[in-house]
C-alpha cells in the first residue's frame, strides 16, 4: 500500500527528466555513430546523464534501472579513465541503445502501473560487465605491449596560443629555450620562427608542434606546458616521435588533450586589480580583453555541446492548454463586449478607441500562447535516424537518409498525431521501397538508397513528405489485391494511376507479401490516414515505377483555432472551416436537377455537385425548405465536392476549437461533428466534419 | 452551529463515505454517490447534436467547458416531461467523464450505511439494469444509480 501512495507528482517529474535524458543520450550516440571513438564530451555527457539517472531511480526505488544504469555508468567510467583503451564504438553503442529501449520500456511499464521487467535488466547488466572486463583485459596488454615497444621519452606537444596574443613565432621560440634547459629538442614545425613572421600566421592555424627527448615524467611535463603563459591548449603525447614512429606498432597511443581553464577569471582580477586608472587610460586594452573572455567563453561552450541552455524553463502542458482555454475564453468575452457597447451614447468615440486597443492586445496574447505551444520537428526526425539505423542493420539494406526543413514549428497535439505517420511510412519506404543492394545495382540506381523525409509550411498547413528512391508501387499489383479483398468493383480501367495509388490508404490493405519485423503486420497505410484525419490534415502519395515512392501529408498548422464560417440551419449553428469553403451563392434553380432516385444535384460552370439538405440529414425543423429561399455552400475536401443547403449565413470568425464532450465522441453516435465552439453570446456551434460531409452515403 | 460542531467530530475523510445526493423523478428518489457529483445548475439552454440517441439531449456550455446531457426520464424510458424551474442537471464526473443528469428536482444530502442497501431483486434480463442497489433509511428508500451502465450510449 505504501508504494502505491507513491508521491505522484515525484514520479511525474522522475519520468519527464528521465526521458529527457534518455532523448539526449540517444542524440549523442546517433551523432558518434559515424566516428570511430567517442568525443571527450560525448563521453562525459553519457557519463553524467548514467549518474543522474543511476540517482534518481534509486531514489524512486527501481533498483533495476538503478544498478543497470550503474554498470553502463562503470563501462563509461573505464573509457573515460583509459582513454588509450581499445573499445568497438558499435557494441558500445549498442549496449547504450539496448538500456535506451529498455528505459523506454520501463517508463511505459510505470506509466500503466506493471511490473518491472528486472530479468531484461539483468541479461544486458550481464553483458556489459562481461564486454567491460573483456576490454580491460585487452587494455592491460596493450599497455605491456606499447611500454615494450615505444621509448617513453620521446614526447610531441603542440601547443595553441591565446587568440590575438600576437607575435606567436617569438613566444614559440621562447618556449623552445626554456625547453632546452631540461630537454633535447629533436625538431619543431614550422621551422622557420626566427627566420619568417608569417610562421606566426600558420602557428594560429596549426599550432605549434615540438618533438622532444626528455627524462621528466608526463605529468610533469604537462604541467609545465600549462603554465606557459598565454597557451591556451596543450597536446601532449607520448612516444609518438616522428623518427621512431614504428609500423609495427599497432596500438598507436591516442594524444591526451588538456584543455585549460579559460582564462577569463584572471582577466577579470587582474582588471579589478589595476582599477579604474586601467580602464580609464588603455580602454583599448581592456577591450582586448573583453574580446579575449569572449573567445574563451565560446571556446568552453563549443567544448560542450550538450549543455542544456539555461533560459528555458519547463511547463506541463495541461497549464498551457488552460491558458489556450482562457485566451479563448477572453476573445469571445471580447465580442461580447464590443458588440454590445454601453447605452450612454456619449461615450461612445472613446469607447470605440479602447476597444481597438483591447482588442490589440488580445490578439497579441492569442498569438503569443499559440507560438508557446509550437515544437519544432527536430525531436520527430531524431526518432527516425533511431528506426533508420536498427533497420538497415537488421534487414542489410544501406541507406542515406536526408532531412530538410526540420526546424518547422507545428502545433504540440499536431506533433503527437504526426509521429507515428511519419516513422511508419520511413520504415514502409526502407523495407518495400528500397531494393536489395544487388538489384539496385542490376537497375544501374547508386547501390546506397536514399529516403528523404522534407517538411515546410505554407499559408496555414505545414506539409511534410517521405520518399524514397526504390522501386516504386506496383499498379497491378495494387488493383489485384484490392479486387481480392473487395475493395473495388471491377471497373477499373477510369481509374487514373493517383486514384490507384490511394487505394493502399483503404483499411485491410497491406501490399507485402511477407510479413516483416518491422512492417506488414497488418497496420497499414490506413492507419497513418486515420491519425491524420484526426488532426483535419490529409495524405496523398505518388510513384513513378522503378524511380520511387513519395507520400505528402498536408497537416493544419494547429488544431486548436480554425477561421470558421457560422451558417444557420432552422434554430441551430454550424460552423464550417473556411479552408473548405470554395464558393456561396443563392442558387437558380434552372440549373438543378433530379437524377433518377430523386438525388438533387446542381451545375456550376460546367461542374456538376450533389446538394445535401442538412436539415433533411439531421432532422431539423426549418420553414427554409426550397432551395431558392436559402443558400448553397460548395464545400471541398480531398479533392471531392459537395453543395450544402443552410438556411443562411450568420458570419465569419476565428473560433476556438472544442473538442466533443468524452461520452459523446466514445459512443461515435454524433456523425458529421467533429467538435464545437462557443459563439460570441455563449451559445454553441458545432462543426461540420467536411471529411464526412463529402465522402458518406447521404439522403 | 451545531452542523459545523458536527463536522469538526468527524474525521476529514469520512464526510463523503456513505451520502448519497436525493433526486426525484416520477415520483421515485433516487441517489448518486455524492463524491461524483461537482456541482447542481438550474436548466440552461442545451444545444443538440445530430445523431444521438434522445436521451442525451445534447451539450451546455458551463462556463467555457462542453458537457454532455442525459435526460434520466428518457434515459428510464419514462414519458418526457416539460422542463420546470425545479428542472435540475446534476453535473457529474465519473470515470474522468464530465456529464450532466436531468432530473425532476434534487431534494436532499442522505447518509445511506452499506448495511442497509439490498441488491435489485431480479424480475427479468432487463429490469433494473440502471439500478446498483436499494437502500433504506428510516421509512424511505431509495434507488441507487448504477452510474456505469448509465453511461454506455447505443444506438436504440
Amino acid at each position: 500500500m505504501a508504494s502505491d501512495r507513491r508521491d505522484d507528482s515525484l514520479l511525474e517529474l522522475f519520468v519527464f527528466e528521465t526521458v529527457q535524458y534518455i532523448q539526449l543520450l540517444e542524440k549523442i550516440i546517433l551523432e558518434a555513430g559515424s566516428d570511430d571513438r567517442f568525443s571527450d564530451s560525448a563521453i562525459n555527457e553519457i557519463f553524467r546523464i548514467m549518474h543522474t539517472i543511476k540517482g534518481s531511480s534509486a531514489m524512486m526505488s527501481y533498483e533495476h534501472i538503478s544498478t543497470l544504469a550503474h554498470k553502463t555508468e562503470d563501462l563509461f567510467f573505464f573509457i573515460r579513465e583509459n582513454p588509450l583503451a581499445e573499445y568497438d564504438i558499435t557494441v558500445v553503442s549498442d549496449f547504450v541503445l539496448s538500456f535506451i529501449d529498455f528505459i523506454n520500456s520501463e517508463i511505459n511499464s510505470i506509466r500503466q502501473d506493471k511490473d518491472a521487467d528486472t530479468e531484461r535488466a539483468e541479461v544486458l547488466g550481464r553483458a556489459i560487465e562481461k564486454y567491460l572486463t573483456e576490454i580491460r583485459a585487452e587494455g592491460e596488454n596493450d599497455k605491456q605491449s606499447d611500454t615494450a615497444k615505444v621509448s617513453d621519452n620521446l614526447y610531441k606537444a603542440t601547443l595553441y596560443f591565446e587568440e590575438d596574443c600576437g607575435m606567436e613565432n617569438i613566444r614559440a621560440y621562447a618556449v623552445l629555450l626554456e625547453l632546452a634547459e631540461f630537454a633535447t629538442v629533436t625538431s619543431y614545425d614550422p621551422a622557420d620562427i626566427e627566420e619568417s613572421d608569417d610562421s606566426a600566421d600558420e602557428i594560429r592555424e596549426n599550432g605549434f608542434t615540438v618533438y622532444f627527448e626528455s627524462d621528466r615524467a608526463f605529468d610533469e611535463l604537462k604541467s609545465h606546458f600549462s603554465d606557459i603563459p598565454l597557451v591556451r591548449d596543450v597536446i601532449l603525447s607520448q612516444g609518438d616521435a616522428e623518427d621512431t614512429s614504428d609500423s609495427g606498432v599497432r596500438t598507436e597511443p591516442k594524444p591526451l588533450e588538456i584543455t585549460l581553464p579559460p582564462e577569463e577569471k584572471l582577466e577579470v582580477e587582474a582588471s579589478d586589480k589595476s582599477g579604474a586608472a586601467k580602464t580609464e587610460v588603455k580602454s583599448g586594452g581592456k577591450a582586448e580583453a573583453q574580446t579575449r573572455g569572449k573567445a574563451s567563453k565560446q571556446s568552453a561552450r563549443k567544448t560542450d555541446p550538450y549543455q542544456p541552455m539555461q533560459s528555458l524553463i519547463s511547463v506541463h502542458v495541461s497549464k498551457l492548454d488552460k491558458l489556450m482555454n482562457l485566451v479563448g475564453e477572453l476573445v469571445i468575452a471580447e465580442s461580447m463586449v464590443v458588440e454590445k457597447p454601453g447605452q450612454n451614447g456619449s461615450e461612445h468615440n472613446s469607447f470605440h478607441r479602447e476597444a481597438v486597443q483591447m482588442h490589440k492586445i488580445i490578439s497579441e496574447m492569442q498569438e503569443l500562447v499559440m507560438s508557446m505551444r509550437l515544437m519544432t520537428l527536430v525531436a520527430t526526425f531524431q526518432k527516425i535516424n533511431r528506426i533508420v539505423r536498427d533497420m538497415t542493420k537488421k534487414l542489410g539494406k544501406e541507406v542515406k537518409l536526408n532531412f530538410a526543413g526540420e526546424e518547422t514549428e507545428v502545433d504540440k497535439n499536431v506533433i503527437e498525431h504526426i509521429s507515428d505517420p511519419i516513422l511508419h511510412l520511413v520504415r514502409n519506404c526502407i523495407d518495400h521501397g528500397i531494393e536489395s543492394r544487388d538489384e539496385r545495382i542490376a537497375a544501374g540506381k547508386p547501390e546506397i538508397g536514399t529516403v528523404t523525409v522534407e517538411a515546410y509550411s505554407a499559408g496555414s498547413y505545414v506539409y511534410i513528405t517521405v520518399s524514397d528512391d526504390g522501386r516504386g508501387l506496383n499498379k497491378e499489383k495494387i488493383l489485384e489485391k484490392a479486387k481480392r479483398n473487395n475493395l473495388i468493383n471491377d471497373s477499373t480501367e477510369s481509374m487514373t494511376d493517383r486514384e490507384i495509388y490511394n487505394l493502399i490508404f483503404l483499411p485491410g490493405f497491406s501490399t507485402s507479401e511477407t510479413v516483416t519485423e518491422f512492417s506488414g503486420r497488418g497496420v497499414g497505410m490506413d492507419v497513418v490516414m486515420q491519425n491524420i484525419g484526426e488532426i483535419g490534415g490529409n495524405v496523398s502519395v505518388d510513384s513513378t515505377p522503378g524511380r520511387g515512392t513519395s507520400v505528402t501529408m498536408k497537416i493544419p498548422l494547429t488544431v486548436v483555432i480554425i477561421d470558421g464560417m457560422n451558417i444557420a440551419v432552422g434554430d441551430r449553428r454550424f460552423t464550417v472551416p473556411v479552408s473548405a469553403i470554395k464558393e456561396f451563392f443563392k442558387p437558380d434553380m434552372k440549373n438543378v436537377i433530379k437524377n433518377t432516385d430523386g438525388y438533387e444535384m446542381i451545375m456550376v460552370r460546367g461542374d456538376c455537385y450533389a446538394i445535401v439538405r442538412l436539415h433533411e440529414i439531421w432532422d431539423i425543423e426549418t420553414g427554409v425548405t426550397n432551395l431558392s429561399d436559402g443558400i448553397l455552400v460548395v464545400v471541398e475536401q480531398d479533392e471531392k465536392r459537395r453543395c450544402l443547403f443552410v438556411d443562411s449565413l450568420i458570419g465569419q470568425q476565428q473560433v476556438v476549437v472544442k473538442s466533443m464532450p468524452e461520452l459523446i465522441k466514445r459512443s461515435r453516435l454524433a456523425e458529421g461533428i467533429v467538435g464545437c465552439t462557443l459563439l460570441g453570446d455563449g451559445s454553441i456551434s458545432l462543426i461540420l466534419d467536411m471529411n464526412w460531409l463529402v465522402n458518406s452515403d447521404i439522403r | 452551529m451545531a452542523e459545523l460542531a458536527g463536522n469538526m467530530l468527524e474525521p476529514e475523510e469520512d464526510t463523503l463515505a456513505d451520502k448519497y445526493l436525493i433526486f426525484n423523478v416520477e415520483g421515485e428518489s433516487y441517489g448518486i454517490e455524492i463524491g461524483y457529483v461537482t456541482e447542481i445548475i438550474n436548466i440552461t439552454q442545451i444545444t443538440k447534436v445530430p445523431g444521438l440517441p434522445d436521451y442525451l439531449k445534447g451539450i451546455i456550455n458551463l462556463r467555457g467547458s462542453i458537457i454532455p446531457v442525459m435526460d434520466v426520464r428518457l434515459r428510464f424510458k419514462l414519458p418526457e416531461r416539460e422542463y420546470t424551474d425545479r428542472t435540475c442537471i446534476i453535473i457529474a464526473q465519473i470515470d474522468g467523464m464530465d456529464v450532466g443528469l436531468i432530473v425532476d428536482s434534487v431534494s436532499e444530502v442522505a447518509t445511506i450505511p452499506g448495511g442497509n442497501i439490498v441488491p435489485p431483486p431480479e424480475i427479468n434480463k432487463t429490469s433494473n439494469k440502471y439500478i446498483s442497489g436499494i437502500g433504506m433509511v428510516e421509512d424511505k428508500i431509495y434507488l441507487l444509480l448504477d452510474y456505469q451502465s448509465m453511461l454506455i450510449i447505443a444506438e436504440d
